[in-house]
């Protein structure tokens, strides 16, 4: 089975070299049927590419421990979800994941358009293509999960506990596709460059699939940062790790990408942007990569050291190279647009809200990589901390949520004072009164955290007076009020989708705030008997036992949990195991509640004076991280989701109302009860 | 040893048909309809959007209007020429087509294009004679679509 997938490994760089080589001329004018066959070979490329992965999966499920890549990662004992989830534990495995997935996505791509956009199809199949070919290139040459060792162990190595987790199968897999999906809009983007056609067409044709990409890296992000919580032991969720950022990146410029190619739609305006844009997301998505891959930062997420580095860096300086030649080339036809708005309008909102991330995601870039920089400039090892960050992306992330508050509401090209007054009013009182009583609450203490809760409620009450005003506008065409809400999301998703979003971005930077704010941490040595006070809390240490199966032993901490009045309100069991290779893994307890989470982690033992080391953290808030987590991914989805195609006939009915060439009038709202 | 022959033999088989198969079997032409189906239903979505801009005061009157009139002229102008392609060619051996008879067939075309109609509350297609949708059973007195 290593010898097919090798061979398919091939057959795939062939395909795949074919699908660029022949494009090229079938973009140059060859023919139909040379362009039809440049496709063929990314179809191809997926092909091969499928069957290697399958031979991989074959491997690991047959643990033919022959193969360096199945000792390394599995081991005898290691149940099949876990085998089957070492393909991507790994530097050779992950790479074929994401080339597999970049060359499946071309061809879903060539499936779509089939008969239709051909004029960009030649150039489109050559840029996934030259991505294709290159991950092949890098699976073939610098990380063969099909090499064979000389001597067969008896036994794999196992794969790391600490990769033992649900989330092996979240985590690591919706980023891949999050990444690989930045590709189509990327190639896109590149053809119509190429070609000219500069208009507005390309960007409805990547609409979907930019959105769910950034769906799939809002997945791979905020489960990284659960997995992060529930496994490490550390009491965080987000430590801005090299590689943490690395995937931020991308999506905070996919993220303003999706914005600003609404003002692109609606108006025409910031053409050169978005695809500056979109270029640089797929360019950060792979410098990413490099980060994570070269070996050059240290971090919990970090490969070892590959000789790939350098070929990593010149695809991502011959994607920016390339990217800016066309753009500056194209420049006469992408400046041809109209005229921007006044301060005050929907445009300009959107503007602020480019600035900010771009802004953030400037800074994040320049923290990864100063200590690389630094080291190579002037040979001191610098080291970026978790200060610099939060004191630089807390007041962006704050006025983010001011312009999620704010934006919404306004109009484009300029907004109507009478309408801003009315529409501004109730969302702006909420706000008021939230942050009034949370900062008399706290007593005058933490203003900060008033002050995002409180624009938090502003802006969620935005988006609760959007919601009303569509259904209220659903309701004119005649809708009953059920139906109002569901053609509401399935008319027009997006519109719709994307205030949910909003309400649960809300809720997860409110959730992070008040995190910060209001965290303790207490950190004890308890005898079995003793207690630890913390926040109301008393954690006795009630006993501790040894478990033990053919994986691992483990050492288990049973704390009874009594509340301020004294009353035991629970147990928290938290767990250090010991694998295979002397591997230790924390397993944290948490009790969670809507307040704050209850997070006991046990660092150390011993058992023969039955003593324990603990760390205890009151965590504020994150349970609401969570919430606002499935909030973002539904508003996500409902946004994404692909329409059947009788929908389109709704969609004719809708748009069409009795006489199509005099709009509807605008209903006169009786006064008193405008949102 | 011959498992991995016959499936190393298979891919390489696939992948060249793959890649030779547009030389040998020319692309049956769906393109022009497809296309112009995609852009019919991307204006009619867009015109949509436009409608729900001015109905929640996101957009002014007067540039709702003429951002409208030239959608609508887009949805015409795709939905005429889609009416065109889907109305069969005449035989080239019919002689000189009569002037009068082609616009009438346009006119014909154009009029099938308008009155394809749907339900009004469930968007399921409804025959022109239907007085309740087969779909939803929504009493069909005054057609939205015309």
């Amino acid at each position: 089975m290593a010898d097919l997938g090798s061979f398919a490994l091939l057959v795939a760089l062939v395909a795949s070299l074919w699908s660029v080589i022949v494009g090229i001329a079938g973009a140059r004018g060859a023919g139909e049927d040379v362009v039809r066959s440049a496709e063929g070979g990314l179809k191809g490329a997926a092909l091969a590419l499928t069957v290697a992965g399958l031979c991989l999966f074959g491997l690991l499920l047959s643990k033919d421990f022959a193969v360096e890549y199945v000792a390394e990662y599995t081991s005898r004992t290691l149940s099949v979800f876990y085998t089957l989830g070492a393909f991507w534990a790994g530097q050779a495995g992950s790479l074929l994941l994401w080339g597999w997935m970049v060359a499946l996505a071309g061809a879903l791509v060539l499936r779509q358009n089939r008969n239709t956009n051909r004029e960009l199809m030649p150039w489109v199949t050559v840029v996934i293509g030259i991505t294709v070919a290159f991950f092949v290139v890098l699976v073939q040459f610098y990380a063969n999960p099909f090499d064979r060792l000389s001597v067969v162990p008896a036994d794999g190595q196992g794969l790391n506990p600490l990769l033992q987790n649900y989330g092996q199968w979240i985590h690591p897999v919706t980023l891949y596709l999050g990444f690989v999906g930045l590709t189509v809009p990327f190639a896109f983007a590149i053809s119509a460059l190429m070609t000219g056609r500069l208009n507005d067409r390309w960007i409805t044709l990547v609409r979907k699939w930019t959105l769910w990409s950034w769906i799939l890296l809002t997945a791979g992000i905020l489960f990284g940062a659960r997995w992060a919580y529930v496994e490490l032991g550390w009491g965080g969720y987000w430590a801005w790790d090299p590689v943490e950022n690395a995937s931020l990146m991308p999506w905070l410029i996919a993220t303003a990408y999706l914005h600003s190619v609404v003002v692109q739609e609606k108006r025409g305006l910031m053409r050169v942007w978005n695809v500056s844009l979109i270029t640089t997301a797929f360019a950060l998505s792979i410098f990413g990569t490099f980060l994570t891959r070269s070996g050059i930062v240290s971090s919990v997420h970090a490969f070892g050291q590959s000789a790939m580095g350098p070929l990593l860096l010149g695809f991502t300086g011959a994607i920016v190279l390339v990217s800016t030649a066309l753009i500056v080339w194209r420049l006469p036809d992408l400046r041809r647009t109209g005229r921007f708005g006044a301060i005050v309008s929907r445009e300009s909102a959107f503007l602020l809200t480019n600035v900010l991330l771009v802004g953030i995601a400037a800074v994040v870039v320049w923290g990864s990589i100063y200590p690389v920089v630094a080291q190579a400039v002037r040979g001191v090892k610098a080291s970026v901390g978790q200060e610099f960050f939060q004191a630089i992306v807390t007041p962006m992330a704050v006025a983010l949520i001011a312009v999620v508050a704010i934006c919404p509401l306004l109009a484009w090209r300029h907004a109507n004072l009478k309408h801003l007054r009315r529409n501004f009013a109730v969302p702006l009182a909420v706000g008021a009164v939230a942050f009034a009583s949370l900062l008399a609450m706290s007593r005058g203490s933490h203003v900060g955290v008033a002050l995002v809760l409180g624009l938090g409620a502003f802006a969620l009450a935005t988006v609760a007076a959007e919601l009303r005003r569509g259904l209220r506008a659903r309701r004119v065409h005649g809708d009953t009020k059920p139906r109002a809400v569901r053609n509401l999301f399935a008319l027009t998703p997006r519109r719709y989708g994307g205030p949910l979003i909003h309400a649960g971005v809300v809720v997860l930077l409110a959730g992070i705030a008040f995190n910060i704010a209001y965290k303790q941490e207490v950190r004890d040595t308890l005898v079995v008997g003793d207690s630890t006070k913390i926040g109301g809390y008393t954690l006795t240490l009630r006993d501790l036992t040894t478990e033990q199966d053919a994986a691992h032993f483990a050492v288990v901490g049973r704390f009874d949990v009594r509340g301020g009045d004294g009353a035991t309100i629970g147990t928290i069991r938290a767990e250090q195991a010991m694998f295979q290779n002397d591997q230790q893994v924390t397993e944290v307890g948490i009790r969670a509640t809507l307040g704050e989470d209850l997070y006991v982690a046990m660092n150390g033992f011993d058992l023969n004076k039955h003593v324990a080391n603990v760390d205890v953290f009151i965590e504020p808030g994150v349970l609401w991280i969570w919430v606002g987590m499935g909030i973002v991914l539904v508003g996500g989805v409902i946004a994404a989701w692909p329409r059947r195609a009788n929908m389109h006939a709704r969609e004719m009915v809708r748009t069409r109302p009795a006489t199509l060439d005099e709009p509807p009038a605008r209903r006169r709202e009786p006064e008193g009860v405008s949102s | 040893v011959i498992a991995v022959g016959i499936g190393s033999f298979a891919l390489v088989l696939a992948v060249a048909y793959l890649i030779g198969r547009p030389f040998l079997v020319p692309e049956a032409d769906g393109r022009g309809e497809a296309q112009l189906t995609d852009d019919r239903r991307r204006i009619a979505a867009q015109l949509r959007d436009l409608d729900m801009e001015f109905a929640t005061e996101k957009v002014a009157e007067d540039e709702y209007r003429t951002l409208r009139a030239s959608r609508v002229a887009e949805l015409d102008a795709a939905e005429t020429a889609l009416a065109e392609l889907r109305t069969p060619e005449r035989e080239p051996d019919a002689g000189v087509a009569d002037p009068s008879e082609e616009i009438e067939a346009r006119i014909a075309a154009r009029r099938r294009a308008l009155e394809r109609s749907s339900c009004p509350a469930c968007g399921a297609e409804v025959g022109g004679d239907d007085r309740f949708c087969r779909s939803c059973g929504a009493e069909l007195t005054e057609p939205e679509t015309r």
